[in-house]
């Protein structure tokens, strides 16, 4: 019993590093004040749910999932080229709401407010993955592999390119490097791994519903991601197990199930403005929030 | 190789730039001088690709090729060979001195996918190279320094390097020694010396006249956004014009 609940701790863990690390890339990165994430999480689940329902081997959901997600990050980045900053911030917030209303709204293919349930368990070359244990292991080989690529990238020759645009776009534009696309890449490699991450929530939970995807998560990672500092991935990572791991004293409280939801949530925003306060590049970071 | 026609800008009312023409030869230094807002810097970034003009073009021929700047993106004008250097030092606070030699020097680092199968991607094998440089401009500091950590001085030589390493044709000084202390203007000094007898084709923004008349082939004076005086430094410097407008004699 005891076992399977750190299982399940550690298997969201492993998500949300996918998910953190990823957000990392754009918003630590790149400076790209990205508050879509969450919106490519949930499209990566939506669209991972709807293609194994219909037949699709999952491993070709699970990549179909991020490639989807990769598109909309492709499409957004299009739709802001011009912002920049607070209005950047704004624009992708808007995106956010735009694909929950979307979610929210589209009963016929997502089945609305009711949520799709029954979402089948990973089946991997005749391999079906029906154990906590067994998707623990799953989901950190994903996490792993994931985590691995965005490092490679982050700390690249890419990478220093990335940090620069952060820096100084102008400054980085007269060595001849092409910024926009350095952005939309950005943004594409990290909406690409929040699909994936949508791809295991989805098929570890079975059920997903539009609330699953929308502002409170997104605080959620912002917090993470500014708690183990910007571009800093270590420091995101170990932020991801400690923040996940906080609110679960909550359930050791004696306290109605009514109060345990907000909880969690005002957990976030002390926190998240605990650290804007006092330790503004977070506990591993070296990047000022701008 | 270099051709300024009729160049017109203007933000709101003010008029940064009025129908201002001149050329740049191969292996010519051509210093701009004149008063503050005379559009020196306005010109630099039209020529840069980051102002589009209202009127007007910039041209670079190349061997039987002509490029018309002022039509194409900064990136594509930089990779034509316009290395340049800002005024206020605009370098990459975050990033170390190493990063900023393999930013300017690099030019396969958008090759992603290669990147994330390589090796080494950081290229250590040029590890002594950037060494060389720090030493040949006068930088006595750690490869793996963040510039913020850099004097104002040093961070203004890091960028001349940055801007001369790279594969160019024509290198752009924005006030090369304005805000540094004697010791970094000589060092400067000693390098455009250097690079005058490379051969280089270099423009420049400068208010130290005895400095432009030490190194400079060419001197164009402006004033309102337009050329007052184009010639050699002791035609252009004494102009009775320039005198009275810039100088103020």
């Amino acid at each position: 019993m005891l076992t399977g609940y750190l299982y399940n701790i550690l298997i969201f863990s492993g998500i949300y590093a996918i998910l953190t690390v990823s957000l990392n890339m754009a918003v630590g990165f790149t400076g790209l004040l990205n508050l879509g994430h969450v919106a490519f999480f949930g499209i990566g689940a939506y669209t991972s749910t709807l293609l194994t329902m219909n037949g699709v081997p999952y491993i070709v959901s699970l990549i179909v999932a991020g490639l989807v997600s990769s598109v909309f990050g492709v499409i957004l980045m299009y739709a802001v080229r011009k912002l920049k900053g607070d209005y950047l911030a704004l624009a992708t917030l808007g995106f956010s709401f735009v694909v929950y209303s979307v979610m929210l709204n589209w009963s016929s293919l997502t089945r609305g407010p009711l949520g799709i349930p029954g979402i089948p368990k990973p089946e991997l070359f005749g391999w079906t993955i029906n154990t906590t244990s067994e998707y623990l292991v799953f989901t950190l080989i994903v996490a792993t592999v994931s985590i691995y690529i965005i490092n490679r990238i982050t700390t690249s020759r890419y990478g220093k390119l990335l940090e620069a645009v952060r820096d100084d776009e102008v400054g980085l534009s007269v060595y001849g490097k092409p910024i926009f696309s350095l952005k939309v890449r950005s943004l594409a490699i990290s909406a690409f791994f929040a699909g994936i991450a949508g791809s295991l929530f989805a098929h570890h939970i079975t059920f997903i519903d539009p609330s699953s995807f929308y502002i409170n998560d997104l605080v959620l990672l912002l917090t993470i991601v500014l708690v183990g500092g910007l571009a800093n991935n270590k420091g995101v990572i170990i932020a991801t197990v400690i923040i996940m791991l906080i609110p679960e004293a909550l359930r050791f409280v004696d306290m109605p199930s009514s109060i345990l939801g907000p909880a969690r949530q005002m957990i976030y925003a002390i926190v998240l403005i605990g650290i804007l306060l006092f330790k503004p590049r977070g506990l591993f970071g070296r990047i000022d929030l701008e | 190789m270099l051709s300024i026609n009729n160049v017109t800008k203007t933000f709101g009312g003010v008029v940064a730039l009025n129908k201002c023409a001149t050329t740049v030869k191969q292996n010519e230094i051509v210093a701009f001088v004149g008063p503050n807002g005379a559009g020196k810097t306005t010109l630099f970034d039209t020529i840069s690709g980051l102002i589009k003009p209202d009127y007007g073009n910039i041209t670079l021929s190349i061997d039987d090729n002509t490029e018309e700047l002022t039509k194409i993106s900064p990136e594509k004008v930089a990779n034509l060979g316009i290395s340049r250097t800002f005024q206020q030092v605009r370098l990459f606070p975050n990033l170390t001195i190493q990063d900023h030699f393999i930013i300017a020097q690099s030019k396969n680092d958008m090759r992603l996918l290669a990147q994330i199968v390589a090796k080494n991607h950081m290229h250590e094998k040029d590890v002594p190279f950037h060494k060389k440089i720090l030493e040949q401009y006068g930088i006595d500091r750690d490869l793996n320094l963040y510039v913020s950590d850099l004097s104002y001085g040093q961070q203004k030589l890091l960028q001349i390097a940055m801007a001369v390493m790279r594969e160019h044709k024509i290198i752009m000084l924005d006030e090369p020694v304005a805000g540094v202390n004697a010791v970094v203007q000589k060092k400067i000094e000693d390098i455009l010396i250097s690079l005058k007898k490379a051969g280089e084709t270099i423009m420049l923004v400068e208010h130290d006249m005895e400095f432009v008349r030490n190194i400079a082939d060419r001197v164009v004076v402006m004033d309102e956004g337009s050329v007052m005086v184009d010639g050699t430094p002791e035609e252009a410097l004494s102009d009775s014009q320039v005198l009275e407008a810039y100088l103020g004699e």
